[in-house]
């Protein structure tokens, strides 16, 4: 059997057929090496590339855990944004279809009596987002959450964003609940080996568990991008960015490719949106001043290519698996360089070709050189768009689109309401530090 | 007061709607003011008014005699001081509520009881609520919450306060709104330009702000295609001094501005020093920590 790869690694025969008819024949490097563990029942660290098959890299083991033992609230799937559940939670419902799988979605934006709910009806597996998670820990009843003491998988996705300042209240909730470490298993898996991580791969041994199994494919080859990605550069001042995204779009390489624009501000986000619909282009975005309904519309909408350009922020930057995506755009340089790798991961997954182009001004020198140290590779410019191609078909228009979907975001009053709720959090604190 | 209405989307979207009601009211104004047109133009409604209408009173006046002109010349002047007398005796109403699903015609015809009304404006209720209601199996008719009418009177409008606030709508006994319970306010020294004039204000003043930034923008533009251009010019003026002096010494490239880099962040555990964020690890996330592993 093409296949016996799969079950060679230990997976059960349902599973290894589910995989098979979705195309998943051959396993790669972390699949190889992690199932096996994960099945020995040893707490794992799981690092790879982006695009190289993480997800199935801790389902399979999990599921075919389960399948010997069917129970409810089997396992925990954390992640650190709402998509990225959803897709996840996709995947388990894919490949557990044949077993009569229930997944719960736990994440924030969303119906919360809704969930509470599903999670009364023990679902196998929960997919959340820790906020969501700590507040249903925190304000539900026993038959709600009393399932979530016997849980045997911890799943840590993305955990170099996991584990920092910014989740740890809310993850100290989540795992409060759960058994004792040395009663269920823990896995973890990153993209990056942060400190956090280090110290946790570290960390000494917990009585009656085997050591904990850390796996890096990364250091193999110093190479933290896919080799089929190429990396371009575009020198460009700020104010004429825009300009040259849309020529870009417009070109004739990529006038029909599918690709995702990342900016470092919501509000950026919602300009670019603006702008380049005024014009015509068919575009979506994706940031977490949207209302949660229209940010899993938007994604589905690019999915199926009703959308071929997606302007999103870091909220997208990590996990999601879009296979149709050509061309990665940063118009704004991310702060870490490891942003970066994320982002261009959104593209050339699973051994498939695609761009990343760096739109770069005058301040961001510097952080494109760490980039290229943190890469190891050096990139290349851009030449498709020549500056007379822009000064002469694109500058006038897209300047005046631009300043229109400025006015019209001052009236409607956009980041009106993120200013409220800080505002409020802030005279929260202050009232709760009084008393 | 301002919040109700401050969005003009609320005005234009209930055109479809009662469009015919607040032509009709304007007809009947047109008619009475149609005449002193076309000298007095500085004197002009704020209204629009259209082009046909224009037409038919100079046909006539080139058929006049001299006196006749003269007349009516003085005719319309007169006009025109009665006409302005009456806009400062118009007067406005406020309901904070409008009976469930009725519809401007039949407002403007309760309201008619008490005088000319010219003017009416209702607000619609919000899209979302209306769906909400729909979904929840409600009425899928158009609400309106709230309403302005101008009367040509002001006595009409005080008279009307005074009657229908507070008390039921009446009428015959068997009509759909015989019980609803009116709430009229009479709006002193208020006019119906004092409603539409904040939002033609703020228009006013984004269609200027936009101007001013568009002119800006384009200086901006101009500007780097002058330097797209010089930079051209010296690249070309640097190869060709390459190509003769055939790279007998090193250009020297001197730094002649620098600029303030973006900072660099890096939390990657192997990141040299200098892009190392310092984190300082919280109680929580250590606690975390150690109850993962």
């Amino acid at each position: 059997m093409s296949n016996s790869e799969f079950k060679s690694l230990g997976c059960s025969k349902w599973l290894v057929e589910a995989l098979n008819a979705m195309k998943i024949v051959q396993p790669t490097a972390i699949q190889k090496a992690c199932i096996p563990e994960i099945l020995k029942g040893r707490d794992c660290i799981g690092g790879a590339n982006t695009g190289s098959g993480k997800t199935i890299a801790f389902a399979a083991p999990m599921l075919t855990k389960w399948s010997e033992d069917p129970q409810g609230m089997f396992g925990i799937v954390l992640t650190p944004t709402r998509e990225l559940a959803m897709q996840i939670a996709e995947q388990f419902t894919a490949f557990g279809s044949a077993m009569n799988i229930r997944v719960a979605i736990v994440v924030g934006g969303e119906s919360i009596v809704q969930q509470a709910i599903e999670l009364q009806k023990r679902p196998h597996f929960i997919i959340a987002t820790p906020g969501r998670l700590a507040h249903h820990v925190l304000n539900s009843g026993e038959d709600t959450i009393g399932g979530l003491k016997r849980v045997k998988f911890l799943v840590l996705d993305e955990a170099d964003i996991l584990l920092t300042e910014t989740f740890s209240k809310d993850l100290a909730t989540c795992v409060s609940i759960l058994p004792p470490k040395n009663k269920r298993q823990n896995l973890l898996f990153t993209a990056t080996m942060t400190d956090q991580v280090k110290a946790l791969s570290d960390a000494p041994q917990t009585e009656g568990k085997p050591p904990v199994f850390t796996f890096e494919v990364e250091s193999v080859d110093n190479v933290a991008i896919p080799k089929t990605l190429e990396t371009t550069y575009l020198l460009v001042p700020e104010h004429v960015k825009e300009s040259y995204l849309y020529q870009i779009l417009t070109s004739e390489k990529y006038v029909k490719s599918s690709c995702i624009i990342f900016v470092n501000r919501t509000v950026t986000a919602e300009i670019l949106r603006r702008t380049l619909k005024s014009l015509d282009v068919r575009v979506t975005s994706l940031h977490s001043q949207m209302p949660q309904q229209e940010r899993t519309n938007s994604v589905q909408r690019f999915r199926a290519q009703a959308a071929r350009v997606l302007i999103a922020t870091d909220v997208a930057s990590r996990g999601l698996d879009i296979p149709i995506v050509e061309l990665v755009v940063n118009y704004d340089i991310p702060g870490n360089p490891d942003t970066f790798i994320h982002r261009a991961g959104r593209t050339a997954r699973a051994g498939r070709h695609g761009e990343s182009l760096c739109f770069v001004t005058e301040k961001d020198i510097q952080r494109v050189e760490a980039i290229e140290e943190r890469i190891n590779k050096k990139m290349e410019e851009f030449t498709d768009v020549g500056d007379t191609a822009v000064i002469r078909k694109s500058l006038t228009k897209v300047t005046a689109a631009k300043r229109e979907s400025l006015m019209a975001m001052d009236k409607e009053g956009f980041g009106e309401r993120r200013k409220l709720q800080k505002r409020k959090n802030e005279s929260k604190e202050k009232t709760h530090r009084r008393t | 007061m301002s919040k109700e209405y401050s969005d003009v989307d609320d005005f234009a979207s209930d055109e479809e709607e009662d469009n015919q009601v607040l032509i009709t009211g304007k007809d009947a104004k047109k008619n009475v003011i149609q005449f002193d047109q076309e000298e007095d133009e500085e004197e002009q409604e704020e209204e629009d008014e259209e082009v046909q209408d224009e037409e038919e009173p100079e046909d006539k006046v080139v058929q006049l005699t001299e006196q006749q002109i003269e007349k009516e010349k003085q005719r319309r002047l007169k006009k025109l001081k009665s006409d302005k007398k009456t806009k400062h005796k118009t007067g406005v109403v406020y309901l904070s509520r409008v009976p469930p699903y009725m519809k401007p015609a039949k407002l403007r015809q309760i309201l008619t009881r008490f005088g000319e009304v010219d003017r009416l404006f209702l607000k619609r209720e919000e899209e979302h609520k209306h769906q909400q209601r729909v979904k929840s199996g409600g009425n899928k008719k158009t609400m309106f919450e709230e309403g302005w009418a101008e009367f040509i009177r002001k006595k009409d409008a005080k008279l009307c306060a005074s009657t229908l606030n507070g008390n039921i709508i009446g009428g015959k006994k068997g009509n759909f709104y015989h019980d609803d319970v009116m709430n009229v306010k009479y709006l002193p020294g208020f006019k119906w330009a004092d409603l539409t004039e904040q939002i033609a204000r703020e228009n006013d003043i984004r269609q200027a702000k936009l101007q001013l930034e568009i002119s800006q923008a384009n200086k901006l533009n101009a500007e780097f295609i002058h330097n797209v251009e010089k930079s051209k010019m010296v690249n070309k003026m640097k190869q060709s001094k390459k190509r003769n002096q055939q790279e007998s010494q090193q250009v020297d490239e001197e730094v002649r501005r620098t600029f303030k880099q973006r900072k660099v962040a890096s939390t990657r555990a192997s990141a040299p020093d200098s892009q190392r964020q310092s984190q300082p690890q919280s109680k929580a996330l250590n606690d975390v920590m150690h109850s993962l592993f």
